[in-house]
């Protein structure tokens, strides 16, 4: 029983190894939402486009919460996105109608020269009556093929791989004593028999 | 039958149980001498080692095919070999331990006395002779728990 411990105890710490490895690659995909200004204006992005290449486009949700108003009006809404500087990279502006609507989903093509980094999405909404009203969230640029480099099926296989190195491990340890048994008992056996003509 | 004797007596009571079971095969459990040392030793002292098996526990090295090489800590193994050489000749024979004492270097009491019990119980099983050889000076507590496994007790 002492002997199988030490391959289950580094079978489990390869296993949590691996797991804290691949969570931390896939970090961005529990990325906390950032805070708003305003609770009336919410701007979401999906965990899908937390990270993005240089050049796709940022999709995001605008929700517009709390409203007073019954009648249709038309409001302004602003959108930057402004990398890590605080330098406007994207600046577009827009004016909606919102009356039962209130939420919009809108997308913005990253320049393709975009260097890697976080970058901060805004959104600004100017009421008729000039109230305006905030909302933030950010995102991450950077290459795919980094953002891929382990993806979650490459972890599955590699701790199967691990278990069933560990099960063979057990298995050849619990067999060994068998296998050198046989090996003395046949070894035994041809002795006898060589020598059975020399015994009186 | 356990012999307690002196160190120097030792090889003299081992050819003595030679000399006097020469007629039937005898199992040798050689745990101080290498096989080779212990053939040389008994043709020295004229003794015709054809009927014995050796169980060469103190090397490793295979000088001869015909000698089954077992380290002194897999008392397992040991017993093992001991039970299939016992099983394997069919005719009238006995098991000679020369010295019992040795695998207290290797093993703990414990684990020795039960190798002890183990080895009895299965030459009682198939009606073999066990003389076990230990010299006085070592091993006393171990000799105090396996007075009881064998028949009779030589203090010589």
């Amino acid at each position: 029983m002492k002997n199988n411990i030490l391959p289950i105890l580094i079978l489990v710490a390869a296993i949590i190894i691996i797991l804290i490895f691949s969570q931390n690659q896939g970090i961005t995909n529990f990325a906390i939402k950032e805070n708003n200004y305003s609770s009336n204006l919410i701007l979401d992005i999906p965990e899908s486009h937390k990270k993005i290449n240089p050049g796709e486009d940022i999709w995001f949700t605008l929700k517009l919460l709390n409203l007073a108003n019954e009648n249709r009006i038309d409001v302004t809404i602003t959108f930057e996105i402004k990398d890590s500087d605080n330098s406007i990279i994207i600046s577009k502006s827009e004016t909606v109608a919102i009356e039962t609507q209130a939420s919009f989903v809108r997308q913005l093509k990253i320049p393709d020269e975009s260097p890697n980094g976080r970058y901060n999405i805004y959104a600004k909404v100017i009421y008729p009556d000039n109230n305006e009203v905030f909302a933030q969230n950010s995102f991450e640029v950077s290459n795919l093929s980094e953002k891929n480099s382990f993806p979650m099926y490459y972890t599955i296989l590699i701790i199967f791989a691990i278990i069933l190195l560990t099960i063979i491990i057990l298995i050849i340890k619990k067999l060994r004593p068998v296998l050198e048994n046989m090996k003395i008992k046949s070894k035994i056996h041809k002795i006898v028999k060589i020598r059975k003509n020399m015994i009186k | 039958m356990l012999i307690i004797t002196s160190v120097e007596n030792l090889n003299k009571e081992i050819i003595n149980i030679i000399s006097r079971e020469k007629d039937i095969p005898g199992i040798y459990v050689s745990l101080n001498k290498t096989q080779k040392s212990s053939n040389d030793f008994l043709k020295k002292n004229n003794i015709n080692s054809d009927n014995l098996f050796f169980i060469d526990c103190v090397t490793s090295i295979k000088t001869n095919e015909n000698v089954l090489h077992i380290p002194p800590t897999d008392l397992k193994k040991l017993s093992f070999a001991i039970k299939n050489f016992i099983k394997e000749i069919k005719q009238n024979k006995y098991l000679i331990i020369d010295a019992l004492s040795t695998l207290l270097i290797y093993n703990n009491e414990n684990k020795v006395a039960s190798f002890v019990k183990e080895i009895t119980e299965i030459a009682s099983q198939y009606n073999v002779k066990v003389i076990a050889l230990s010299p006085k000076t070592k091993g006393e507590d171990l000799l105090n728990k396996i007075f009881n496994f064998f028949d009779k007790v030589v203090k010589k």
